[in-house]
């Protein structure tokens, strides 16, 4: 969704092997769009979709139809990447069933997972917004 | 305020009171309209109808993350990846 302008400071993004040789089968537009996003992640910890259950603790990075797997490292901007899979066909289908499902369960981690996400929203677009402003600063005539 | 106090009406109902509606939605109370016993359609507010789209993608968004996360080949590749990470097999850029 954000097409935020990619931060200028410089940050590591580390891949396990086996994510890294996936990711060089992806196209040249998904791999740059992954590694902006890691970037963006790697900047603004908030933007991150965290993970539940057996995968509490990570991070759901994606672009278009590539997800990946991260953790990030708290005290540099420095984000490891485990796994980069495609989606599922039809799994964006299923998806908001499976939530609907999830939230009704009246699980307080659920719950949780329910805010973070909504911060993650609301991050994502208060950056895209902030960025749409810096560009037209930019175009703007002197 | 209630944000999601809704008052159930009638399409019948709705049809009838629509200028009522729209006042009562512009000052943040939405209405469902229900025709043969299902909810059909709802007027609410800007205000309201501003978080629909959000909440939309919120849940897409966390839908995608629980499928992911009680998908066992995904758990079984995050595991074999932290091995492979420990091992020190790790490639690194710098972007």
């Amino acid at each position: 969704m954000s097409k935020a302008k990619t931060p200028l400071v410089k940050v590591r993004i580390d891949f396990s092997a086996s994510a890294h040789a996936f990711f060089l089968t992806c196209s040249r537009k998904e791999r740059e769009g992954l590694l902006r996003k890691l970037k963006e992640f790697a900047v603004h910890p908030a933007l991150g979709k965290p993970l539940h259950a057996s995968l509490a603790g990570y991070y759901r990075i994606s672009y278009g139809r590539m997800r990946c797997v991260v953790r990030s490292n708290t005290k540099d901007p420095v984000v490891l990447v485990l796994v980069v899979a495609p989606r599922k066909d039809g799994a964006r289908d299923d998806a908001y069933t499976l939530a609907v499902t999830a939230i009704r369960t009246a699980d307080p981690s659920i719950d949780a997972l329910f805010v973070a996400y909504v911060r993650a929203y609301i991050e994502e677009q208060a950056l895209a917004s902030s960025s749409i402003s810096r560009k037209k600063a930019e175009e703007a005539p002197e | 305020m209630a944000l999601f106090l809704s008052d159930v009406l009638s399409a019948k109902e709705a049809r009838a009171h629509f200028a009522t509606l729209l006042d009562d939605a512009e000052q943040g109370r939405s209405h469902v309209i229900v025709r043969h016993s299902r909810i059909a359609a709802g007027i609410v507010s800007p205000e309201q109808a501003k978080l629909l789209p959000m909440l939309e993608a919120v849940l897409h968004d966390m839908g995608e993350s629980l499928a992911m996360a009680t998908d066992p080949a995904i758990v079984a590749a995050v595991r074999s990846a932290e091995e492979e990470v420990a091992l020190g097999h790790i490639v690194s850029y710098e972007v």
